[in-house]
């Protein structure tokens, strides 16, 4: 903290509780708000670069690489888009089983955002270890609903990070129904324990505030939405379906951040749980409806500080589905159905737990790859962040630098970024001049 | 009774870095039955969720404080104190590793009776396959003496012997 010459600066140097490095520069001029830029610092990763040559049958392995947290997200969009290279449809058991790893995922990527790096922000606890200390049985349920989609992951994808068992047109191997329902009693804990979870975060002082962007998700059809092929936006302006996705998501380079900037044709947005639950709340499964509904949640939310109530309810939703899902299992015949290579352009789009995440790669006919493009959902959320931060600011310029500086990390915490993602990036800082 | 536990952490594709991973490799293919291995890549709350049960673990990562490369370090976590470091409150997802899951656990009262730490310090952390010459001597000596150390910590009459031989150290891991 600086005041100097009517310069009044917050400097934090790296950003904690979130994934990955990344800083935040606020400047406030004569109690003017001037700069506000969130920078993301850790370097790029060349991710899109590295696909470039590699087989088709490459980019689930690959890409799983770019996160330890939402490795699913970048599977599924990658074999979504090289299979629509390839003209090839994923359905039935496979297309399920797909669907229950993601949950798997979400469970434990919310649950480890919600308790381990949000809830500290809402309670006024430095971190999640000061917290334990007061709330021993909250945390071990936390850790235990983490367990779980952990769990999913190793049963379907092979291990909990970087799964191994996922390939283009399915898997290398199904579980046999009885390894799903050794699942099933800790899943029924679960659905009461997200349930839970959701009555304890909705009960969290919620800063009064809603963002006045866009909200840009897939657009369910018959349930809640993993993957998909339409996206919409809350305003309506925005309806497209993915193979559209680059001709209304523009990504440009900004100074301050090694990753891009997404920009949609219609006006600012925002990617996320907001507008997933604002674009889809009538398909989420019933048990998560009606926690929604309970927790104080409408047809829209806008509010960022509520997304923890959304993920909570998400976790409602992914236990509902999972449990659904392995009700109705039935190994299929094949672990995978055949892709063979053909020249072509294939998009593939699925919501990773912090939001929309796009893939598109061109394939030569002999199945090499000859361009890819990725964007990750932390990407397409700077913008966003950014507004918000502004706002916050400007709202709470009587706040001590100390008190400004933590809502303003948890501003930052509302869309649990993932810079690690958008680097293919948090530190910040406030300079009040 | 459970055997002891080993866990080794570490990232096999930042040379060095791997070296938790390549103990693990070595006492599997040292047909060693006496102890529990398993690999983990540091997060914390796997970590204590991993160790809860047990009642001797040891954790095997490297070090890289400035010493002699394949220099043993040994800290008793459950007992010692941590010198430096981040508080673990201010570290990215990134950041954390063997110093909060130690405080976490302490937190919710699921420390190990014996949770000790070894570290082999480093000499080359870039990216790539394979320990460099002093840190795989170093390991190939840990693997020969870990049993033994795993016996005597689980055994009551020799827990009396102070567990830590090396300065307390500011165990950082990153996970990828």
């Amino acid at each position: 903290m600086t005041h100097r010459n009517g310069t009044r600066q917050l400097d934090v140097q790296a950003l904690a509780r979130v994934e990955g490095e990344g800083a935040l520069h606020v400047t406030i001029t004569d109690g003017e708000l001037t700069t506000v830029e969130l920078n993301i610092y850790e370097p790029p990763r060349f991710f899109e670069a590295f696909l470039r040559g590699r087989s088709y049958t490459e980019p689930p392995d690959i890409t799983a690489r770019i996160c330890g947290i939402c490795p699913v997200a970048y599977q599924m969009s990658s074999c979504l888009a090289i299979e629509d290279a390839c003209g090839v449809v994923v359905d039935g058991q496979l297309a399920a089983l797909r669907h229950i790893l993601y949950c798997g995922e979400w469970i434990e990527s919310h649950v480890l955002h919600i308790y381990m790096l949000h809830a500290p922000d809402f309670l006024g606890y430095a971190g999640a270890i000061a917290m334990a200390q007061d709330h021993r049985g909250i945390v071990e349920r936390g850790l235990r609903l983490k367990k779980l989609g952990n769990r999913l992951l190793e049963v379907i994808g092979g291990r909990a990070i970087h799964p191994i068992n996922v390939r283009v047109g399915g898997f290398y191997r199904v579980p046999t129904v009885s390894e799903l329902a050794e699942l099933v009693p800790e899943l029924e804990w679960a659905r009461q324990a997200a349930l839970d979870t959701v009555e304890w975060v909705a009960g969290f002082p919620m800063p009064d505030y809603e963002g006045d962007w866009d909200l840009l998700a897939l657009a369910g059809e018959d349930h809640y939405p993993f993957m998909g092929s339409r996206i919409g936006s809350v305003s309506g302006r925005a309806q497209f379906s993915v193979p559209q996705f680059s001709a209304h998501v523009h990504e440009e380079h900004v100074a301050h951040s090694t990753a891009l900037h997404g920009r949609l044709d219609t006006g600012e947005y925002a990617v996320g749980p907001l507008a997933r639950y604002s674009l889809n709340q009538a398909l989420l499964p019933p048990l998560a409806r009606a926690a929604a509904a309970d927790a104080g949640l409408r047809g829209e939310c806008r509010n960022p500080f509520k997304s923890i109530i959304v993920r909570a309810v998400e976790v409602v939703a992914a236990c509902e589905e999972a449990l659904r899902l392995i009700g109705e299992y039935s190994p299929p015949s094949e672990p995978a159905v055949p892709v063979m290579p053909r020249s072509g352009v294939g998009h593939g789009a699925s919501e990773a737990p912090r939001g929309l995440l796009y893939h598109r790669y061109e394939i030569d006919s002999e199945g090499i790859i000859t361009s890819a493009t990725i964007v990750p959902p932390t990407s397409q959320n700077q913008r966003a962040i950014e507004h918000d931060l502004a706002h916050v600011v400007e709202a709470n310029l009587d706040l001590d630098d100390e008190t400004l500086t933590a809502r303003c990390e948890q501003t930052i915490r509302n869309y649990d970024p993932c810079i690690s993602c958008s680097t293919h990036f948090l530190d910040l800082r406030v300079v009040r001049l | 009774m459970t055997r002891p536990l080993v866990i080794g952490i570490g990232n096999p594709y930042r040379h060095d870095d791997g070296l938790g991973p390549a103990l693990i490799e070595r006492l599997r293919l040292a047909g060693e039955d006496r102890l529990e291995i398993v690999e983990e890549t540091g997060e914390p709350a796997a970590l204590v969720q991993r160790w809860s049960g047990h009642g001797c673990v040891l954790l095997v990562d490297a070090v890289d404080s400035g010493g002699l490369p394949g220099g043993l370090h040994r800290f008793d976590c459950q007992r010692g104190s941590w010198r430096a470091g981040p508080p673990p409150a201010v570290l990215s997802t990134h950041g954390s590793g063997i110093v909060e899951a130690v405080e976490l656990g302490r937190a919710l009262d699921r420390l190990p009776d014996q949770l000790v730490f070894f570290g082999i310090e480093v000499e080359d952390t870039s990216d790539g396959v394979g320990l460099s010459p002093k840190v795989s001597v170093a390991l190939d000596s840990l693997v020969r003496e870990l049993p033994g150390i795993a016996s005597a910590l689980a055994t009551p009459a020799t827990r009396a012997t102070p567990a830590t031989r090396a300065t307390p150290l500011p165990c950082q891991e990153a996970q990828s």
